[in-house]
């Protein structure tokens, strides 16, 4: 289904103090882990103590100010769609909803706020609920906001793993971020979403999860890694042929694909197994891993933030981004880059 | 604009110890819901839970995913293709996530996005014995919107009215210390005047958005909390009549589906042409919907 919405700026933040893969293997018996040579991350951006997930909200807020040509007074609607909810002194909040803090902190008062938790699919979940409030003509422009405080799990995961097998690997890969977009009702259908679409396999969400440590600050996350990662890719496959069919769409119509970030190996993996598919491949599968790792609800935000402050998109470029989370979410949107390009940009 | 509640169920019975915590209470509330409905599981097309306390602090997955996964089993429907319609998540915003959730849904039906959508809510003290001031009942409801085919009728409009100046006057968090995660929850002494008072004047700029007088009104359904929320309504002779006489629910984020399944079992919600639905909470947030029959 065709929407009538479409992306008027994004902003990002990452948190400036870093860590590396290589100071975590310190830290871990296994010696055989090759972190850096299978996913691609280098280091991850890490909080400092005065740091959270509603900071990473707010600021991202701010940067996607800076691109936009709307006004906080613009905003009707405010999605907050992080998994962690760490404030001050870890603090995992409950209520008020971080949406009504971080509108509160940002001077978006007159919009409509909530909270949203849809494990890494969260922000492309608030895209989509944004485009049916836009469809429906509730509102005109949405900001959908996640911030990512989600260090612990490596933190917390550190000393738990023993083998290569631990369910706790996964954990390795996650750094702090905070991504916001902004949605707007489209002038143009042309730079309008062509397909949101979503499915959740709720029999695999055993698959993954996540919950407050009892034993340090923070969470920890156990996965079953290359399981998710083959159910996630098998599953995608009708899914991406139905988004791009209703769109009449070929998989190379699409110049950019924008994978949940995860690893290097599983993406090239899943890339491949999608071109044996489709006999036919997207002329890039994006990979935003080396600075930042996985930061959840934010990866796809982050990673298309940084293909426009590099300079890297046309305008009129076709691109997907494909969710994968636990729970099992898959989840797929389509777009056209509109002038949105000429507020980003290595010469900007 | 115009969805309309196809039913609503409740669930909480003191079950067994293999039966306590929120998601099965949900289980239990949505599949009755989905029964007394007619339909299958198949036919609910998305999902949200609004629970805000749950057993063991889940953070992933979603819970209405944990929730899905355990009705399939119950309707002995395994959905293992991604070409299925069904999508879930949660949302969350204290008090009045419920109602904001109600709206959520009632813009993918009236889009025609979904047919049918469900949203489940309910809480439970995250650890027993763990918590600071948690006075909530366990329970959970379910209520199931349908597309309407009628423009005069369902969900008329929706408005939430946040009211920022009193943000600090409920604060839910928790915190690990000596090794255990404790639910803290802080309530100012002003924090339910506040609330009445403030529900009052969102009433008045509502109705008036509305064009319609509140004698105009013939039900009130109201969330349960924070507790004496209803009774203190309905001391204003204005809406006395028009609330629930016998509330003495101590739910959260359900209470809002209890009473309206109440004022279902009563007839009251049948016999009413126009329902105002009003939900407080933290923040201090007032969301309300206005219903017609």
């Amino acid at each position: 289904m065709r929407y009538n919405s479409e992306i008027e700026s994004i902003g990002v933040k990452l948190p400036e103090k870093k860590l590396s893969s290589g100071e975590i293997l310190k830290q871990i018996k296994v010696k055989k882990i090759r972190l850096e040579l299978f996913t691609g991350i280098r280091e991850r951006s890490i909080c400092s103590p005065s740091e959270n997930a509603i900071t990473l909200a707010v600021d991202s807020i701010s940067d996607c100010f800076k691109y936009s040509d709307l006004d906080r007074s613009d905003i009707d609607m405010l999605l907050c769609c992080s998994i962690s909810r760490f404030g001050e002194d870890n603090k995992f909040i409950h209520e008020p909803s971080l949406s009504s803090e971080i509108a509160f902190r940002t001077g978006i008062t007159n919009a409509l706020n909530f909270d949203i938790s849809n494990a890494c699919a969260g922000m492309m979940t608030g895209l989509q609920i944004a485009s049916e409030f836009i469809k429906n003509g509730t509102v005109k422009n949405c900001l959908v906001v996640s911030g990512e405080h989600i260090s612990s799990i490596c933190y917390n995961a550190i000393p738990n793993i023993n083998s290569l097998s631990s369910p706790e690997l996964a954990s390795l890969t996650v750094g702090d971020a905070g991504a916001a977009v902004i949605i707007k009702e489209s002038s143009d259908q042309k730079y309008s979403f062509e397909s949101i679409k979503f499915s959740t396999l709720s029999k695999y969400s055993n698959l993954c999860n996540g919950k407050l440590s009892k034993k340090s600050h923070g969470a920890y996350m156990k996965t079953q890694m290359k399981k998710i990662h083959d159910i996630s890719i098998r599953e995608s496959i009708d899914i991406l042929k139905k988004s791009l069919q209703e769109s009449k769409l070929k998989i190379y119509d699409i110049n950019y694909l924008i994978p949940h970030q995860t690893s290097k190996n599983a993406i090239h993996e899943g890339s491949k197994i999608y071109e044996k598919i489709f006999n036919d491949k997207p002329r890039e599968v994006v990979i935003n891993l080396k600075h930042t790792g996985n930061t959840a609800s934010t990866t796809h935000f982050v990673a298309l933030y940084k293909y426009l402050k590099e300079g890297r998109l046309k305008k009129e470029d076709r691109i997907l981004l494909l969710s994968f989370a636990s729970g099992l979410e898959i989840g797929i949107a389509i777009f056209r880059v509109n002038s949105i390009i000429e507020r980003y940009g290595i010469n900007n | 604009m115009g969805s309309i509640i196809k039913q609503v169920a409740t669930s909480n019975n003191a079950f067994s110890i293999f039966h306590s915590g929120y998601i099965q209470r949900a289980v239990v509330s949505c599949y009755a819901c989905i029964k007394k409905a007619k339909l299958n599981l198949d036919s609910v097309q998305l999902l949200i839970n609004t629970g805000i306390y749950k057993e063991d602090y889940i953070c992933e997955p979603a819970v209405s995913s944990l929730i899905h996964n355990k009705l399939s089993s119950k309707f002995s429907l395994i959905t293992t293709k991604s070409t299925n319609k069904f999508f879930s998540f949660d949302m969350s915003n204290g008090g009045v996530g419920t109602l904001q959730a109600l709206q959520v849904l009632d813009n993918y039906i009236s889009n025609g996005s979904i047919s049918n959508g469900m949203v489940v809510s309910g809480d439970t003290e995250p650890i027993k014995g763990n918590s600071k001031n948690y006075n909530y009942s366990d329970g959970a409801a379910s209520i199931i919107l349908t597309q309407n085919s009628n423009p005069n009728n369902g969900f008329r409009h929706f408005k939430t009215y946040h009211h920022t100046i009193k943000k600090n006057n409920y604060l839910s968090n928790t915190r690990l210390t000596n090794q255990k995660l404790s639910l803290s929850i802080k309530e100012n002494e002003s924090f339910l005047n506040d609330c009445v008072t403030l529900a009052k004047e969102s009433i008045d700029k509502f109705l008036l958005e509305c064009n319609i007088n509140l004698n105009e009104i013939d039900l009130i359904v109201s969330s349960q909390s924070p507790k004496g929320f209803i009774s203190q309504l309905r001391e204003n002779k204005a809406f006395e009549n028009k609330l629930n006489k016998n509330n003495k629910g101590r739910l959260h984020t359900s209470g809002i589906l209890f009473e309206l399944n109440n004022a279902i079992k009563t007839k009251k919600f049948q016999t009413s042409k126009n329902i105002l639905f009003v939900s407080v909470g933290a923040g201090i947030t007032v969301s309300l919907a206005l219903y017609k029959n």
